[in-house]
Parts: structure tokens; C-alpha cells; sequence
């Protein structure tokens, strides 16, 4: 499932950059540094904060960046929303009110 | 029809759609930390009463500051779940920011569980209604616009906005409380704009 910003008619708007999703959503929150999902996936850099992890807890194995979508299917899953974004997926981390950003 | 005395009430706030805060003196025990103990809350034709206390130490049987906030956290969670939309992300920031600084706040010894939540009778869009703190429940709205019956979520922000503020003023250089406040008071707005984009 894709998740842009809706739009005052409910039509889903082209995805925002992370820049434009992070100054939408919250303002004052810091800009984290962009993810490399393959640089986890090849074992180049660790899992930071063990989302990828995470994710196959929930049945959910990310092989490709659009699978961290799927965490929105979960009915369950309330700590993380995955946002589409021009550059990669973002997903925000209820608990902690914060955005981790994946790249390619 | 509730039953306070008009010299008990200490403070009177309500949401924007009118529904009442009452905060209340009624049995307030000495060098309490609030200048309330009580606060009752409309719930749409009936009122619900709840104890609050700053922390457990306090003494009083009821709902701490943390109590309060990671219940409306809680809720802001599954409203996110259900539609994610700005304020509310939005909200789920400034409550992170304000249970870190409430936590930070907080006495090191102090101890404190965490809610427990269960559905009430009411269907809803929510997994949810009721929070549960040591024997003690509080009924939310079962609906996202926060018509039908029940504590809305803006109400317990109005709560915890009135008691920074009452902290604040006695403890006006402690940098957790001033945190605490400024995000529980983004919050609020946060919810309020929701609450606005929702009901059209």
C-alpha cells in the first residue's frame, strides 16, 4: 500500500521528497541521514535500528526497498507507518516521533 | 447533573466543540504538587471523574502525568493506523518529545506500569476504548470525530496542558517541565487541527 500525503479532495498527492515529507509532517523535528537498504542487505553496514529485523518478525522479509510499504498492511503494527517519498520509503516510528529514511 | 461546588473548581476549559474540563480542589490534600485533584469531564451527557497526580508519590490514587500521556500516545497510535494523516504524525512527535521529558523528569525511584488498554462496549474504529491504570478505567470517544460518548482524546491533552502549566509555575527552571509543556501544548493544537480537517 502507498501512502502520500492526501490531499484535501482524498486523492493522493505525487510523492514528496523526504525533505518536503519531513517539513510537512513535523517542522521541528531533525532530519535524519538517509539508510542504504542494499548496503544492509549485502552486509555492507549494519541494520541500525533493527527495522529489517523487525520486519521478518512480522513475516515481512525486505528484499527490495518498496516491501518496507507493507509494514502499512499490518493491522496490528502500530509503532511504524512507511511513507512513500521521491527518494526512498520513510517511515515513522510512534514511540519515538520520529522518521527513519531507507534509500535504494 | 454533576455535583462540585462552585468554590472547588479552580479552573474551567473546554474543547473547542464545548465540551467542559473541570478542575477541581475537592479533598485536596496538603502541599499537593497541583493546585487540583480532581478533574471531571464531560463526556457528552454524562461526566467522568478522574484523580490526577503529578507522580505516584503523591499519594492520591489516579492518573499520573505519564498515566495521562501514554494513553493519549496509545490513542494517537491507532488513529495514526487507521489514517496518517499530518496532525496526527505530527502529534505522535510532540508526545514522544513530551514522555521523554516527562520521564527525564520524573524522580529516578519513582515507579510507575503502564496503562493497559481494552475495548469498551461501544463498536469502533479504535482496537481500544478503554485505558486501565491500577483498578482505575477511563472511557475514550470510540469514534475518530470524538462526537459520541466518552473522554476525548483533546480533553485529556486540555488536562495535561493545565497541569504543565500549574507546574511550570512553580518550577520555572526546570528545563523537563518547560519541554513537557511546549509539546503537550503542540499536541493539543495537533489534535484540534485534526479534529477540524475530519469534521469538515
Amino acid at each position: 500500500m502507498t501512502s502520500t500525503i492526501p490531499t484535501s479532495d482524498g486523492a493522493s498527492a505525487v510523492p514528496p521528497t523526504f525533505s518536503e515529507l519531513l517539513a510537512t509532517y513535523c517542522d521541528d523535528a531533525p532530519a535524519p541521514s538517509p539508510i542504504s537498504l542494499t548496503a544492509i542487505l549485502t552486509g555492507r553496514d549494519a541494520d541500525p535500528m533493527k527495522l529489517i529485523a523487525y520486519y521478518r518478525t512480522l513475516g515481512i522479509g525486505v528484499t527490495r526497498l518498496d516491501d518496507l510499504l507493507l509494514i502499512n498492511d499490518d493491522k496490528t503494527e502500530e509503532e511504524l507507518h512507511a511513507f512513500q517519498c521521491a527518494e526512498g520509503i520513510a517511515l515513522s516510528i510512534a514511540s519515538d516521533g520520529i522518521f527513519v529514511f531507507f534509500v535504494p | 447533573m454533576i455535583d462540585i461546588r462552585a468554590d472547588d473548581i479552580v479552573a474551567e476549559r473546554n474543547t473547542n466543540d464545548g465540551r467542559f474540563v473541570l478542575f477541581t480542589r475537592t479533598d485536596l490534600p496538603p502541599r499537593y504538587p497541583l493546585p487540583f485533584l480532581g478533574v471531571s469531564l464531560d463526556t457528552g451527557g454524562d461526566c467522568h471523574g478522574i484523580i490526577v497526580r503529578l507522580v505516584e508519590a503523591d499519594g492520591a490514587e489516579g492518573w499520573t502525568a505519564l498515566d495521562l500521556l501514554l494513553t493519549v500516545q496509545a490513542r494517537a497510535k491507532a488513529e495514526a493506523k487507521r489514517r496518517a494523516t499530518k496532525p496526527t504524525i505530527a502529534m505522535l512527535y510532540h508526545l514522544a518529545q513530551a514522555v521523554r521529558s516527562e520521564r527525564l523528569r520524573r524522580p529516578s525511584r519513582d515507579v510507575s506500569g503502564a496503562p493497559n488498554f481494552r475495548p469498551g462496549n461501544a463498536a469502533s474504529s479504535y482496537p481500544w476504548t478503554v485505558a486501565e491504570m491500577r483498578e482505575r478505567t477511563l472511557p475514550l470517544c470510540p469514534d475518530p470525530e470524538s462526537r459520541e460518548g466518552g473522554v476525548t482524546p483533546e480533553q485529556l491533552l486540555i488536562v495535561l496542558d493545565q497541569l504543565y502549566a500549574d507546574v511550570a509555575a512553580a518550577q520555572r527552571s526546570n528545563p523537563f517541565v518547560r519541554n513537557a509543556r511546549l509539546h503537550v501544548g503542540n499536541a493539543l493544537t495537533c489534535e484540534q487541527q485534526r479534529l477540524v480537517e475530519l469534521r469538515g
